[in-house]
């Protein structure tokens, strides 16, 4: 397993378009962050902003644009490129591919996220450096939590897509179906059906993204409403791992009875 | 001999169509085993189910003696394998064999250098999806190679491969297989390229493995024959003797001769039989290919079962 999970970080480590997607990624933050300098005021006002964009950032845009990255390049590479039938012919065990593949996906997004945090908070120590700011405590113990549950929730949302990725063995539908995943798509529907009847209702408590809206609009207020309370969302971070070991768990049973489809 | 892969009435069905129908092979150590089949005669199938790629809906699989499916992982791991030629686009011929080196827990970092070096790649840097098929191929083959497996699983590997890859190819096998003794099952449609390579051949139709059969009852079953037929055989086998020295004959029914080889000597047991009296009603020479004699085992309707 271990040799697996090392394999494959040396694989998305030497994918050149990651760090070109990367580069893109953190030039764009750095912009949107010196856009929204421009329209907060100096001192400390300003440094909570900042702080505050970040969370926003976190909650709202951050997995769609590197959620659905790191899912396409962790999951759906081996399969655009028919490489299960090498992996598991060199005797990988189906238990051990999904579960390192679930080290895996933890790995890489904690990488990379950690890149994007020395970006972020070297950009912010300029700035506080150049305006005499004060370092908002607070507000980096918030976006850390938040960060952590946008982590969790992406991490519980890929692996339920893999499920598809693994029996469908398409890329198409497997990216599909993360996408709307991570647009809260279920809930969504789940919504709107309970605007014509309340029968589906109960169902709602059950959806991955109600647990995880739930807490990100928490987290969300006590960022933005200075001395709120803070309220760490345990609740969703066990409803989250239920849904990471369930869908290991179905992903080892499909994996195991469906047929590798072959490489040209 | 020990057998290294073995299965037991392995059969695999999609639906309603059987792929694999109570097929039987034995592939023992130090063989290079030619797996001769059509296509969808059940040949990837069987290599697929083998493998670990595709569920088997009955019989049992045997890798080095081991049955259970963690047993089944752990021989895969002495085993290297090749179908088609799949790899990550993005990285080097290099790159993705140091990804499947770090897989396969292959410690020696010079493997892949070895490995690419005996296709003649080492010196490609290009990514894999500006490969060409023969190029694809070459990858695909020294993966299979990489960490001296004890058996390497070989699916149609000369397809893409140009006359000189080929040979090469024949080349690497048979010194692996003569001087670190490694086993080989080799599929292929190309039949004259597996008689030149192979010491064991399995011959598989409609997912039936039909016949089992080592070179040297091969080479006795396709050889060269010239087949006479006369009034007389007894006379003309002795006409025979006499002419001949270590002519080698059947008689065949009471007006058949079979002789071994001596096919570019028919004009002189043709004029033996005539200038003695025998009534000399058809002399045929006969040279059986391989692919002759898959083509008339499967014509028979594969009933000859292993």
């Amino acid at each position: 397993m271990l040799n697996y999970i090392q394999a494959d970080l040396y694989r998305l480590f030497h994918k050149k378009s990651n760090y070109i997607f990367y580069g893109v990624l953190f030039a764009a933050f750095i912009a949107l962050v010196t856009w929204t300098y421009t329209a907060f005021e100096q001192g400390e006002g300003f440094t909570n902003g900042f702080v505050e964009l970040a969370g926003i950032l976190l909650t709202q845009l951050f997995p769609l644009v590197f959620g659905v990255q790191a899912y396409s390049t962790v999951f759906l590479n081996d399969v655009s490129s028919n490489s299960y039938q090498n992996i598991f012919s060199s005797g990988l065990s189906k238990v051990e591919f999904v579960l390192s593949k679930l080290m895996i996906m933890f790995t890489y997004m904690l990488i990379t996220f950690l890149s994007g945090i020395v970006v972020y908070l070297g950009f912010y120590g300029v700035l506080l450096l150049l305006e005499g700011g004060e370092i908002y405590y607070e507000g980096f113990q918030k976006v850390a939590v938040m960060t952590f549950n946008v982590f969790l929730g992406l991490i519980g949302y890929a692996m339920v897509a893999s499920v598809v990725a693994f029996f469908t063995q398409n890329t198409t539908i497997s990216l599909i179906t993360f996408v709307a995943l991570i647009s809260n798509m279920v809930l969504t529907i789940l919504n709107l059906a309970s605007l014509a009847t309340d029968k589906l209702e109960f169902l709602r408590e059950y959806t991955l993204s109600y647990h995880l809206s739930e807490s990100n609009n928490t987290l969300f207020t006590q960022l933005l409403v200075p001395d709120s309370g803070f309220t760490m969302p345990f609740e969703t971070w066990g409803v989250t791992l239920i849904y990471i070991v369930v869908a290991s768990v179905l992903g080892i049973l499909v994996l195991n009875k469906v047929e590798i489809k072959e490489g040209k | 001999m020990e057998n290294l892969i073995e299965t037991v009435n392995l059969t695999k069905r999609y639906n309603r169509s059987v792929a694999l129908d109570d097929v039987s092979i034995h592939v023992r150590q130090g063989e290079i085993y030619g797996l001769i089949g059509k296509n969808g005669a059940g040949k990837s199938t069987l290599f697929k189910t083998m493998m670990g790629l595709a569920p088997k809906t009955s019989g049992e699989i045997k890798l080095f003696g081991e049955t259970s499916s963690s047993g089944l992982d752990h021989a895969r791991q002495r085993m290297g394998f090749m179908m088609g030629a799949s790899f990550f686009p993005y990285l080097s011929a290099s790159e993705n064999l140091e990804y499947f080196r770090r897989l396969k827990g292959i410690s020696d970092k010079n493997e892949v250098h070895r490995v690419l070096k005996l296709v003649e790649m080492d010196s490609v840097k290009k990514p894999f999806k500006s490969f060409s098929l023969g190029m694809k191929q070459r990858v695909s083959i020294a993966n299979a190679l990489m960490g001296y497996p004890d058996v390497i699983v070989l699916d149609e590997p000369i397809n893409g491969l140009d006359p000189q890859g080929i040979a090469d190819f024949r080349r690497i096998v048979q010194k692996l297989n003569k001087e670190n003794k490694i086993t080989f099952l080799i599929s292929s449609h190309i039949l004259g390229e597996l008689e030149l390579m192979a010491t064991r051949f399995g011959f598989i139709h409609d997912g039936k493995l039909i016949e089992e059969l080592n070179r040297e009852t091969v080479r006795k079953k396709t050889e060269e024959k010239v087949l006479v037929k006369t009034d007389d055989p007894k006379k003309a086998a002795y006409l025979l003797e006499q002419q001949f020295d270590g002519v080698e004959y059947i008689i065949n029914g009471d007006k058949e001769l079979v002789v071994s080889k001596m096919t570019d000597q028919s004009d002189e047991i043709a004029k033996l039989m005539v200038t003695n009296d025998l009534k000399l009603y058809k002399l045929i020479t006969q040279e059986i290919s391989i692919q002759d004699y898959y083509l008339n085992l499967i014509a028979k309707g594969g009933t000859q079962r292993a």
